[in-house]
């Protein structure tokens, strides 16, 4: 029994199951978190203070803020998503149920091996959650723990890249018949908004992330040399880390819609507005992180522009507060827990979001850059809104999740004291625009003794307050009133008569979706039944695979073995190996079965496959991967000050009739799908093998090229200089999705070896798309890298 | 632009933070004064009144649009000063006006190096009512110098020289154990072990003071 329930949790695929793992493994980071923010907290309270010294310190400081915003505030909304999204949409299941159980393990281990940093020699990373550089080269933090946090926030960028995939094809591709976009939850909606901003953002970081972490174990010199250094880091930090932001604060707004939808027992006020003020965010978060550079010097005109466009953000977010207190307007509140959260969440927002204008100003960012004025606002905006938002959300869905009714008292007694708590500990920051952030001490005579003082007793009240909140937790799980299917009166699909912990409505029919349904619910929530059967244990037990959590364990332990040294990092590849063939061999013997969605509502994709969107997805991500791995290249160029000419270093007519074999595979590719939709099936797998063949002669080729430049006199390494250092890992990278292209053909031709199936035939399609994808990004790189 | 009365550019920054600041308090006030109002005001009674769920979606254009518009106006209004200010901020006088010096950030301290080649760490001495220009670079990680009274910082990196401007008058705020006016010159970048030790000391003599000082050696 005991062996079954640790295995349900460790092999579970299950949205639900991922979604409490999610939950509670985001919870357990946001206690370490806090605990590292009261250490700080404890030691700013008076000058002078020795409680610790800079180097635990900066570690805290550090850490702290990685933990909460990539494993606590970002997770807790994944987690909402992953329950709730599902049934909300009248969907089974996530579209890709082991892609969602492997972004939960990269997650929870790619927090460990940031967090293992503590215990290596040298203590964890202690540079700030921004990672700015040169203080990250080996020169500056030749402590491991850097290494292990780059490491740790490299494999949740992978984590984040599956995940989101996963969430926007469920979304677009698995909304129950009658489902339409406008008739989504708003939920779902600002989840839709998060992922396509997840989706585009992460793959900078990554690539800041391999080009820091090559800079410290390969010697190159992106971010030590003076033509790349702090600015490259900025540019590549911020065009991710801005839209973090929002990433953050979107699913709490979609969250406290939902709230105050069902606590005014209203619609929400124009949601069509609200649905594009949405996209509008998405847009415009993506052309503002030049206002973290304002004083690098960067050119006037370009901070113009970002001020603009980082005042013209807060217009959607204008519009949203509008549409809040517009919904309110002539209502019927019901102020229970969830609705304090809510309207906690957008009081504390305004005034995130009005500090936030302010720093907009390139003007004003003068004195307010790097003090504890911004530190006061991004809590406000961070903590305060998206925190207060997600506990709405928890109060609100708990219910659901566990059967059980939280306590309303307790609930409001956190309401109260964690926001008394907050306001303590944020409000005195904005009158301390004189105190730099991220330093350990100050003396007495600068005067910022006092304010320190209230904040840090704001911070041990507002931790009381989640103490408050764990117990209610705690007693609601062992002993709560029993909360029924909708105990809110909620009018979305997840309120419909599946109780939390049992399998999710599935398919619920279409003529009950939308305001039909919430007619019907609203007079009596007992009534609505979910059209199909719940599904036994045995079926259940399917859904189990071992091979996520093995996978992102090798991954995890590979790359932990950047900073652990290389047996640590071979062992980690064989497991991950291991994982890999085992995912495969499930799939030859179709071990995991996942009962096909029946089509629903699918526009504009219904000529298109479920896969074929993932992969489309995945594309649109590595666009953005390249897109700043040769902007980057680009960028060191412009600013170096000698090129080496082209035909000087590279063999440009080895190079050129390695390009043509690349391309060439293309095109055997290209036939092959040809092949497939035109039914010659007896030639695929002749072309495939062709494909194989070609993109292993490149590869050799390319081997070839790397050993000469290497070996050659004088060396060309990627220590040399920047040529150097760009020419190896971009070529490098390119060479590792061409090898990864060619595993795939390999189990392809495994995989069709006897016989074809309509599956098989569209899995051809679906890589044929990511084969010519890795051939264009090298007619991009052939040019940049060797012909000017 | 010699012989200022009040320190520049902190007067004009903060007047440029004063109109910021109404704004925000007036926008901050009807926000948070509707979000507490309104729960209060509608707040559900013994008879609920008819649930108006099942009825035509609401939503009026002109409300919002309303507000937006207002918002364009506001965040105009305050761009334009920003930029203003900021071209303020960026019309530093000449090394013919003013005294240049040089500032090298490290870990974790500061280099100053004045136009005759006199070199201090840590100590900025200068003259009052004379525009002073400070051309800052880094030759380690990244800094930011700052003296946060006068409102003026820039970042220091390695690499690249960020020039920034100040004129302090001769009346002071607060007076030093070198018996003159003092300032704090401080760090705002986290930039390793020392970051919260990297300060520095403006410090504002007379000029004939200043005259001495800089002509005694090195």
């Amino acid at each position: 029994m005991v062996k079954t329930w640790i295995k349900r949790w460790l092999y579970t695929t299950d949205h639900k199951d991922v979604g409490i793992l999610y939950f509670v493994t985001s919870f357990y980071f946001a206690f370490l978190a806090a605990l590292l923010a009261l250490f700080m907290r404890t030691q700013l309270a008076v000058p002078n203070n020795k409680f610790l010294g800079a180097a635990e310190y900066n570690q805290a400081v550090t850490m702290h803020g990685l933990l909460m915003v990539f494993w606590f505030l970002s997770p807790l909304g994944i987690a909402f998503a992953n329950y709730f999204i599902p049934p909300q949409i009248g969907a089974k299941d996530l579209a890709f149920p082991r892609l969602n159980a492997l972004s939960y393990w990269l997650y929870a281990f790619g927090g460990l091996v940031t967090f293992i940093g503590f215990f290596s020699p040298g203590g964890a990373a202690n540079a700030g959650w921004t990672n700015y550089s040169p203080l990250t080269s080996i020169q500056f933090s030749p402590n491991a723990g850097e290494t292990l946090a780059a490491a740790g926030l490299i494999i949740v960028s992978a984590s984040v890249t599956v995940g989101t995939i996963n969430i926007l094809t469920t979304i677009l591709f698995h909304r129950a018949p009658g489902m339409t976009f406008m008739k989504m939850p708003m939920f779902t909606w600002f989840i839709f908004f998060t992922m396509l901003q997840m989706l585009w953002a992460f793959p900078s970081l990554l690539a800041g992330l391999i080009m820091l972490e090559s800079d410290r174990i390969l010697g190159t010199l992106f971010f030590t040399s003076v033509a790349g250094g702090s600015i490259l880091w900025d540019n590549v930090f911020w065009f991710f880390g801005h839209p973090e932001v929002y990433v953050v604060l979107l699913p709490a707004i979609g969250a406290v819609m939902e709230i105050f939808q069902v606590f005014t027992n209203r619609t929400l006020y124009a949601k069509k507005i609200a649905v594009a003020a949405g996209f509008a965010i998405v847009t415009i978060s993506f052309m503002i992180y030049g206002h973290h550079m304002f004083l690098t010097g960067i050119n006037v005109t370009e901070q113009e522009v970002f001020t603009i466009n980082t005042e013209a953000v807060s217009l959607p977010f204008g519009a949203l507060m509008v549409i809040f207190i517009a919904t309110m307007y002539r209502s019927a509140v019901k102020l229970a827990t969830p609705m304090f959260f809510a309207l906690g969440s957008l009081a504390i927002f305004v005034v995130g979001g009005l500090t936030g204008v302010f720093n907009s100003s390139l003007a004003l960012d003068i004195a307010q850059r790097g003090t504890f004025f911004v530190v006061g606002h991004f809590h406000y905006v961070m903590v305060g809104a998206s925190l207060f938002g997600l506990f709405g959300a928890t109060y609100y869905w708990w219910p659901k999740m566990t059967g059980k009714m939280l306590s309303e008292s307790l609930g409001k007694l956190h309401f109260i004291v964690s926001i008394i708590g907050f306001n303590l500990i944020f409000f005195p920051m904005f009158f301390l625009m004189d105190m730099p952030r991220r330093i350990v001490t100050y003396t007495a005579d600068t005067g910022w003794g006092p304010l320190n003082l209230i904040a840090s007793i704001g911070s041990y009240i507002f931790i009381f307050g989640h103490l408050i909140f764990l117990s209610n937790l705690v007693r609601s799980y062992a002993r709560g009133p029993p909360a029924g299917p909708n105990p809110w009166h909620g009018t979305t699909l997840e309120w419909t008569s599946w109780k939390g912990g049992g399998p999710s409505p599935m398919g619920v029919g279409a003529s009950s979706i939308g305001r039909p349904l919430l007619s019907s619910l609203s007079a009596d929530p007992h009534n609505v039944k979910s059209s199909h059967g719940s599904i036994g244990p045995e079926i259940a037990h399917q859904h189990w695979s071992g091979r996520p959590i093995q996978l992102s364990l090798g991954l995890s332990i590979a790359l932990a073995g950047l900073g652990f040294g290389f047996p640590i990092f071979v062992l980690g590849l064989v497991l991950l190996t291991w994982a890999l063939v085992g995912w495969a061999s499930d799939d030859l013997h179709d071990r995991f079965m996942v009962p096909d969605e029946p089509p629903g509502e699918r526009w504009p994709f219904q000529t298109t496959t479920k896969l074929k969107l993932g992969m489309w997805a995945f594309i649109s991500s590595e666009f953005t991967f390249f897109g700043v791995l040769l902007g980057s290249y680009a960028f060191v160029r412009y600013n170096f000050s000698y090129w080496p000419p082209p035909g000087s270093i590279h063999n440009i007519p080895v190079a050129g009739v390695n390009t043509i074999i690349l391309l060439t595979s293309g095109l055997t590719m290209l036939l092959a799908v040809q092949s497939i939709k035109t039914g010659a099936i007896k030639h695929v797998r002749t072309l495939l093998g062709s494909t194989l063949a070609l993109g292993v002669v490149f590869m050799i080729i390319k081997g070839s090229e790397w050993y000469d430049l290497l070996t050659g006199s004088p060396p060309f390494t990627p220590q040399t200089g920047l040529p150097g250092s760009t020419f190896f890992v971009i070529t490098g990278i390119h060479g590792a999705h061409v090898i990864a292209g060619l595993v795939a053909l390999v189990y392809l031709l495994v995989r069709t070896r006897n016989g074809w199936t309509p599956g098989k035939r569209a899995t051809v399609e679906h890589f044929g798309l990511y084969w010519a994808f890795v051939d264009m990004v090298w007619v991009f790189v052939f040019p940049l890298l060797y012909l000017v | 632009m010699a012989f200022a009365s009040v320190a520049e550019p902190a007067a004009t920054y903060q007047s440029l933070f004063n109109l910021y600041l109404t704004f925000a308090i007036i926008a901050g006030t009807i926000t948070i004064g509707s979000l507490i109002l309104f729960p209060i005001l509608y707040r559900k009674r013994g008879t609920a009144e008819e649930p108006e769920i099942g009825k035509k979606e609401r939503g009026n254009l002109k409300v919002i649009g309303l507000v937006v518009v207002l918002m364009i106006a506001t965040l105009s209004t305050t761009a334009y000063a920003s930029f203003t200010v900021k071209d303020f901020y960026l019309r530093h006088p000449d090394c013919k006006t003013a005294i240049c010096v040089q500032v090298e950030a490290f870990q974790w301290a500061w280099n100053f190096t004045y136009p005759n080649g006199k070199n201090v760490v840590g100590l900025l001495r200068v003259p009052q009512d004379t525009p002073i220009v400070l051309n800052v670079t880094s030759s380690d990680v990244f800094h930011s110098f700052s003296i946060q009274a006068l409102r003026i910082k820039t970042d220091a990196i390695r690499g690249r020289y960020n020039v920034i401007w100040f004129n302090v008058p001769g009346t002071c705020p607060s007076y030093g154990k070198s018996g003159f006016c003092e300032y704090r010159i401080q760090c705002f970048e986290l930039c390793g072990l020392g970051h919260a030790f990297m300060t520095g000391r403006l410090i504002v003599m007379p000029p004939s003071d200043f005259t001495n000082y800089i002509s005694s050696g090195p």
